[in-house]
């Protein structure tokens, strides 16, 4: 991977990157470090990394490590913060204002619900659902036998029904 | 969840709720598809998780990925392609101060060395300190270990505590009865 590759594939994915420790973090903060972290590092590996969906995977896998790393260093789970977790959310103007409002509203209990769900759960939830990837990537970025994957994105998503809907928030 | 057809039982449901997931994920075949949709004809609160299962999945498809700070893609170019290569690891942006018990042992480290420096650094033609001078040194230096081993105890970090006292412990040779955990109980 050349100079102008790697810009391109750190332009096209650091936004990815970024929202995927944010929320699996809770910390904003935090996520900015993790962020710039595994794009760095993806630089420094280069030459193992061929072609651009490898390399966003790469990116993925590898800021996935570095958010549980930090995790498994906090002595409890991450609580919902409307003050890092919030921001998160933009409603697209593009919509219409009422479609944009509702957009925002529930993307923050999204994020909300996101941030009371296990680590783990959180992960395959968002790689799965928010990231759009197959149950062979997530589970091979998890590190995962697949069945386990399957029941651990049931039970996330179950759980996230489950606290919307005591939210008063319909999916 | 008990259904609320009498035509289905909570196994199928468990199975149907299966279906629904595999669904949502377009990882159902055509005999799972007409197993879901029979049950789903007999089962409104199957029906009803389904459509919460699927709005929750398209809602969630539907959230934005928050951008990137400029800057901070700045910083991750300026590291990458557009720095030297013999620097780009050692030009890492640290955006946070360090923590607090990092300067907290930096510093009581630097104290404890100041009150050895007459007694430690003392020159071998010199004449050698006097007991009394040792151990107004031994009080001082326990004092301090004292309430930087405190913190960092009290803070769970005491390795960094350990690693205070290993970086100090060379300079402590010469003053008697050091029995702090900071140092390792260093003797005379």
């Amino acid at each position: 991977m050349d100079a102008e590759a790697y810009r391109k594939v750190v332009q096209g994915a650091k936004d990815r990157v970024f929202g995927y420790a944010a929320r699996l973090l809770g910390d904003r903060e935090e996520a900015r470090d993790v962020a710039q972290e595994a794009l760095v590092r993806l630089w420094e590996h280069r030459s193992d990394v061929t072609g651009d969906e490898a390399a966003r995977a790469w990116l993925l896998r590898t800021a996935h490590n570095l958010c549980f790393d930090r995790l498994r260093l906090r002595s409890a789970r991450p609580q919902a913060d409307a003050e890092t977790v919030l921001p998160l959310v933009a409603g697209r103007e593009a919509d219409g204002p009422a479609h944009a409002f509702d957009r925002r509203e529930t993307g923050r209990a999204l994020e909300r619900v996101l941030a009371q769900l296990a680590p783990r759960d959180r992960a395959v939830l968002l790689l799965r659902d928010v990231h759009g990837m197959s149950y062979e990537e997530a589970a091979g970025l998890l590190g995962l036998p697949l069945g386990t994957l399957k029941a651990a994105l049931h039970r996330a998503r179950e759980r996230a029904r489950v606290l919307l809907l005591a939210a008063g928030v319909r999916p | 969840m008990t259904p609320t057809s009498t035509t289905t039982s909570p196994f199928e449901c468990a199975a149907a709720r299966r279906l629904v997931h595999a669904a949502a994920d377009g990882e159902i075949d055509a005999a799972g598809r007409t197993q879901l949709d029979a049950h789903l004809a007999g089962c409104a609160e199957c029906r009803a998780f389904r459509d919460e299962i699927d709005e929750l999945a398209a809602a969630l498809a539907g959230l934005d990925d928050p951008a990137l700070p400029d800057e901070d893609l700045a910083a991750v170019f300026a590291r990458t392609v557009d720095a030297p290569a013999a620097s780009a690891r050692t030009a890492i942006r640290r955006r946070r101060a360090a923590p607090a018990w990092a300067a907290a042992g930096l510093a009581a480290a630097a104290l404890v060395l100041a009150l050895l420096a007459p007694h430690a650094l003392r020159s071998p033609a010199e004449a050698p300190p006097s007991e009394e001078e040792l151990a107004r040194a031994a009080q001082e230096i326990r004092y301090v270990f004292g309430l930087t081993d405190q913190a960092l105890q009290a803070s769970g970090r005491a390795a960094i505590g350990e690693a205070v006292g290993r970086g100090v412990r060379p300079a402590l040779r010469r003053v008697p009865v050091l029995d702090s955990p900071l140092t390792g109980g260093v003797t005379p």
